[in-house]
């Protein structure tokens, strides 16, 4: 298990190496010179130089290179040209709704993707195993941020159960929380299940091809025990990688969901920055994400690793 | 083509359906211009927000446009977007995929890049990379191409893997074939199943990203109409003309949808196997259409 781990660990290196690299790339593919463009075309020679000097534009791209990659080694993501504060400072203001978003969308998803798919494993190719692919079909099909939209008119404008938009800080009570995430959570959460339960279905339908399930069922066992003890846990353990898979397309939907329910999330904040062409936030948000989503991913395989003593490296 | 469309027919039901929908979509886009509908640009400002009714089946928008011909004028958009970005990430990732299946050397670095530009949500790095280069039609193609094409060249360099071990390729080998010959003619075209098949999903991803980059004003900009800045446009009339919310977004979900069915029952067909029980969640098979 430790030499998995360390090995995990060192193939992660030259990732997060391309990671920065594209990161540290994104400024400098604006045409022309960024720092005109970022103060646009008002501003005067002056300040241009001086922001030029800021962002180390005006030294030679290795030497950027290397100096960017020793601040951002340092925890410093250089500041926010508009919000005038360091950019990990503007990160962590807006992490809160959106780690509580993609949570929250994460639950739903396998509380609701998992029974399903082993049913429908259960019970292939029956008319409930063919409208429960339709439905996977459905909702990798659907802009999630229409999805949000088709739910506000339904259930905050003609039924006002819910918020139209707008976040509530759990200090206000988890309630009022809750309520101001979760038609958002459920937007998010109709793709994501449809990922996860076609997992979750096609892992079932493979240990369900197994000797053991074959035994179980040979000595007697109920059909229900064989579902729940010999195959759904063993039918688990492939649905676990996808939750890392799950996970950065819930940051990527987050970002436009956000938007249509104004939450002030991370997606929130990159989506004004390119606004205001603050590129040091959407430079940090980036990189911030994609290290997010590594790291998850790598806890995933370890965790892979530790329930299924089958996998080495 | 005909006995291969029978017998994805006879397997999926559903296919035929999913296939006349998509010729409709299609010629709809094509025919655009000569179709006896209002033209899409044309304001009437004292027909604002009009729900769906005679004269316009399907409702009019914030500026009296007929949102009938500006859902039909912008398929010749979206769909325009993303056949390019189809084909040019199924380009760029054959490319790759050949380059790392068949050489150790180009595999040990170019598949690490591939690796890292995956690490990305993809809409989020397609929009920083949009934000930087500047919203354009062309800067959007590029984007989403670069996003989705580590993916393809994933599949092309798995599928080039397994084919280089064939006798008939060793035996190209051993009789003198350049590389550039076995690669065309062993292996490219043995790979071209799986290729197709993530194709489609390419195609419907990019529909998929464009309608939410146009929705965040990062596409191509109004008053040209696409699917998603029409959602852009109509977002605030969700309480008052939810008809404007409501078909735009009808008809990315079919189009997407009839892409996913198609590309689903050529995948089963190709590959019967991966259809009854599927491997182990492997980084090698066809991965299931991620969304967005």
């Amino acid at each position: 298990m430790a030499r998995y781990a360390a090995g995990r660990l060192a193939a992660l290196a030259p990732v997060l190496l391309v990671v920065g690299v594209t990161a540290f790339l994104l400024l400098h593919l604006i045409p022309g010179d960024p720092a005109s463009v970022i103060l646009g075309p008002d501003a005067s020679a002056g300040q241009v130089a001086l922001l030029r000097h800021t962002l180390g534009l005006d030294r030679p791209l290795p030497v950027q290179l290397v100096l960017w990659f020793e601040r951002v080694l340092h925890g410093d993501l250089g500041d926010s040209i508009f919000l005038r504060e360091p950019v990990t400072r503007a990160i962590w203001q807006h992490l809160g709704p959106t780690a509580g978003l993609t949570a929250l969308a994460e639950a739903l998803a396998l509380a609701v993707a998992i029974p399903s798919g082993v049913l429908a494993a259960w019970k292939q190719h029956s008319r409930f195993d063919q409208g429960f692919m339709l439905l996977v079909l459905l909702g990798v099909s659907i802009p999630s941020f229409w999805t949000g939209l088709n739910l506000i008119a339904v259930f905050a404008v003609a039924l006002r159960l819910l918020p139209v938009a707008g976040y509530v800080s759990p200090s206000h009570g988890v309630g009022p929380w809750a309520a101001s995430l979760l038609l958002p959570a459920i937007a998010l959460a109709f793709t994501q299940a449809g990922l996860i339960a076609r997992m979750a279905r096609d892992s079932t339908i493979e240990v369900l091809g197994e000797d053991y399930i074959r035994t179980a069922r040979g000595k007697g066992a109920g059909e229900a025990a064989v579902l729940t003890r010999h195959a759904f846990r063993n039918a688990l353990i492939p649905t676990v990688t996808v939750v890392g898979t799950s996970l950065a397309n819930l940051l990527s939907g987050a970002v436009v969901v956000e938007t249509v329910f104004v939450l002030p999330g991370v997606g929130n904040l990159v989506v004004q920055s390119i606004s205001r062409r603050d590129y040091p936030v959407i430079e940090g948000v980036v990189l911030f994400v994609a290290l997010v989503y590594v790291l998850v991913n790598l806890l995933v395989d370890l965790l892979y690793a530790a329930i299924d003593p089958r996998i080495r490296y | 083509m005909a006995t291969f469309v029978r017998a994805l027919v006879r397997r999926r039901p559903l296919v035929a359906l999913a296939l006349v929908a998509l010729a409709g979509i299609a010629l709809a886009a094509i025919l655009a211009p000569w179709l006896p509908v209002p033209p899409p640009d044309r304001i009437e400002m004292a027909n604002r927000l009009l729900p769906p009714g005679p004269g316009h089946p399907l409702g009019t928008d914030n500026f009296g446009r007929d949102i009938l011909s500006r859902v039909i004028a912008s398929g010749r958009i979206s769909l325009a977007i993303g056949l390019a970005v189809m084909a040019l990430s199924t380009a760029a990732g054959t490319a790759a995929g050949l380059l790392t299946g068949y050489y150790r050397r180009a595999d040990a670095i170019l598949m690490r890049i591939l690796d890292g530009l995956m690490a990305f949500p993809a809409i989020l790095l397609a929009l920083a990379l949009v934000a930087a280069l500047g919203a354009s039609a062309r800067n959007e193609i590029i984007a989403i191409a670069l996003v989705y094409f580590p993916r393809t060249a994933r599949i092309v360099r798995a599928s080039t893997l397994a084919l280089k071990q064939r006798a008939y390729v060793e035996a190209a080998v051993a009789l003198g074939e350049t590389d550039a010959r076995i690669l065309r003619v062993h292996i490219l075209l043995n790979a071209l199943p799986p290729l197709i098949v993530q194709s489609t999903f390419v195609f419907a991803e990019a529909i998929l990203a464009d309608a939410a980059l146009s929705f965040l004003g990062l596409g191509v900009k109004p008053p040209t109409p696409t699917w998603g800045n029409m959602l852009d446009d109509a977002h605030i009339y969700v309480a008052t003309a939810p008809w404007f919310v409501f078909f735009p977004g009808t008809a990315i979900v079919i189009t997407v949808l009839c892409l996913n069915l198609l590309g689903d029952a050529v995948r089963d067909l190709a590959d019967p196997h991966a259809a009854a029980g599927r491997r182990r969640p492997g980084r090698q098979g066809v991965p299931a259409p991620a969304q967005e």
